[in-house]
């Protein structure tokens, strides 16, 4: 029996897939990030959209024969600009967008329920997600258990 | 002398306002939004006129942060600077304008070439906004004597994209010193609006009245635990649970706040109501509580008081008892009430107890940067300003490099 405890109570620790969290969570972050929650679905929209980025391009055509970078060309993205502003060239010393991030905490994450916000000390052994109660295990379950929405 | 422009171009708002004139400053949406209601693009103010806020698209100049989109900034820009708003032809102006902190050197460099060579303006000086707040009067905010200038400030910007700690070490930005944390209003609406979307009615659409919702009800708690055993209570005890009557927009453009009856007990959940009501409880504190502890939503960063200590251990030893002293919060999620005593609090765990720490939030967190580009146009005539300018002429003749000269790397 005493023997027979800690090994059950390791195999269950690990029951959730990390890997298939964290990724869960990366994706949930990026959502956070984003202006709209679903693209533009009306059609007089989308075609409004179209036509500013036709117009932004020919404006664009005629200014590219007096300078070399077109602020307006549409096919500009965020991760098209760091590429191309090189700042991995630059020696490590110097803090650049990209490393100016603040650095992890020195305390432990607090835990709170992910259906309640109430403060919680148990983890779903199949997700890995928090919850505090049954009543709150069982919305879970039912909503978002392993369906890794958001 | 041609007039001076201040154009402090952040994610959400432009705060835009000819120098001489105060009065002149307005707040444009920095955004093109699309109502699905009324069929139509609004932009900049042109949201004014809006119908009905629901099911809103929102097109944005910005992208974490940092300026992608020029096509979308220039009708905004168009708008700002055209009759309807402030009426000004960029020729016959001087600019202070805005960038966010750790431009991309070729994003600088449309910017100047937007400014000169798009817009043509006479002279202009672009930097980072927590720049701008230093030239205010910030001893005044701890109620000392004007013109004890404190050499040693740090700048908390907390945006919609993201929050910096920007400190200043004899008036000049420490740039290995400055932190981004990546939290700002932005994440916190989409947070909430999840949250809601989860426990109540599904608003994932509804950004526009989210945000609405959370400038409403959210504060920043002091004591999150005792907070949240309040938020258990059953609502006569309960002093946190408010009720939002949201708007339905026919008879209700906006929504509101119901007031509690005078036993303390709520109101909206009586038979005869067909308001639709949104109850928010431990979401009120529970949503800003993410900036003060990122892993609350499992982001591995520190809070903005942990943050603001990483930035001041990384300047200069001598200077960091100055930085603790001269804490100043900017930016538009500083209005949330209590914001100011938890950082004063939650700093002072973390600084070496010899140093003074103080906090302070000025009365307009969000225009902070343009009263102080205000000030800086027009001290001494505005000799001061005259320096940094780099004008139109000066462009032509040197392209981007000479404004990477005069205004510094950022």
């Amino acid at each position: 029996m005493s023997k027979k405890q800690p090994e059950r109570a390791r195999a269950h620790k690990n029951v959730y897939d990390i890997e298939a969290q964290q990724k869960h969570l990366r994706r949930h972050l990026e959502s956070l990030e984003r202006d709209n929650h679903q693209p533009l679905d009306d059609v007089e929209g989308l075609v409004s959209v179209a036509l500013a980025h036709i117009e932004d391009d020919n404006s664009g055509r005629k200014r590219q024969k007096i300078s070399r970078a077109n602020p307006f060309s549409t096919r500009q993205n965020l991760g098209a600009l760091i590429i191309e502003a090189r700042l991995d060239l630059l020696p490590p010393d110097i803090p650049t967008y990209l490393t100016c991030n603040a650095t992890p905490s020195q305390y432990p994450p607090r835990q709170f329920c992910s259906v309640c916000s109430f403060q919680s000390s148990y983890r779903c052994s199949k997700c890995g997600m928090k919850y505090c109660s049954v009543k709150c295990l069982r919305t879970h379950e039912e909503t978002r258990c392993m369906k890794w929405t958001i | 002398m041609l007039e001076t422009l201040i154009l402090d171009n952040g994610a959400y708002t432009i705060k835009a306002g000819i120098a001489t004139n105060p009065e002149s400053l307005c707040h444009i949406p920095n955004s093109i939004v699309r109502g699905k209601h009324d069929r139509r693009n609004f932009v900049g103010d042109e949201l004014n006129n809006c119908q009905n806020y629901s099911a809103l698209y929102y097109r944005l100049p910005f992208e974490k942060g940092l300026l992608t989109n020029w096509g979308i900034e220039k009708n905004v820009w168009d708008r700002v600077f055209s009759n309807n708003v402030l009426k000004v032809d960029p020729t016959q102006h001087n600019l202070i304008l805005s960038e966010p902190c750790f431009n991309l050197p070729n994003m600088q460099e449309m910017y100047d070439q937007i400014v000169y060579e798009e817009y043509e303006f006479a002279a202009s000086f672009r930097t980072i906004a927590p720049r701008l707040c230093l030239y205010n009067d910030i001893p005044s905010l701890y109620g000392q004597r004007q013109g004890s200038a404190p050499d040693c400030v740090v700048i908390v910007d907390v945006g919609y994209s993201f929050t910096h700690i920007v400190p200043f070490v004899n008036g000049a930005p420490v740039p290995s010193a400055i932190k981004r944390i990546n939290i700002g209003g932005k994440l916190l609406t989409n947070q909430l609006k999840e949250l809601v979307s989860f426990r109540y009615y599904d608003m994932m659409e509804e950004t526009y009245l989210i945000n609405d919702v959370k400038e409403a009800c959210c504060y920043v708690s002091n004591d999150v635990f005792k907070d949240l055993s309040i938020c258990r209570a059953p609502p006569s005890k309960n002093k946190i649970i408010q009720e939002y009557v949201l708007p339905d927009f026919t008879k209700r453009h906006k929504g509101y706040i119901i007031p509690r009856a005078e036993d303390g007990s709520l109101q909206g959940r009586r038979a005869d109501n067909t308001e639709q009501i949104l109850t928010m409880n431990n979401e009120r504190f529970m949503i800003p509580e993410i900036l003060f502890n990122p892993s609350d939503i499992g982001m591995n960063q520190a809070g903005i008081p942990e943050a603001i200590y990483q930035s001041v251990q990384a300047c200069d030893p001598d200077a960091q008892g100055l930085l603790y002293a001269n804490v100043v919060i900017v930016g538009g999620n500083a209005n949330l009430p209590g914001f100011k005593a938890r950082v004063q609090n939650d700093l002072r765990r973390f600084a070496p107890a010899e140093y003074d720490v103080r906090v302070s939030i000025p009365e307009n967190p969000a225009d902070y940067a343009w009263s102080g580009a205000q000030f800086l146009a027009s001290v001494d005539d505005g000799a001061r300003l005259q320096n940094k300018l780099v004008t139109r002429k000066e462009y032509l003749e040197h392209g981007s490099d000479i404004c990477r000269i005069k205004f510094g790397s950022f």
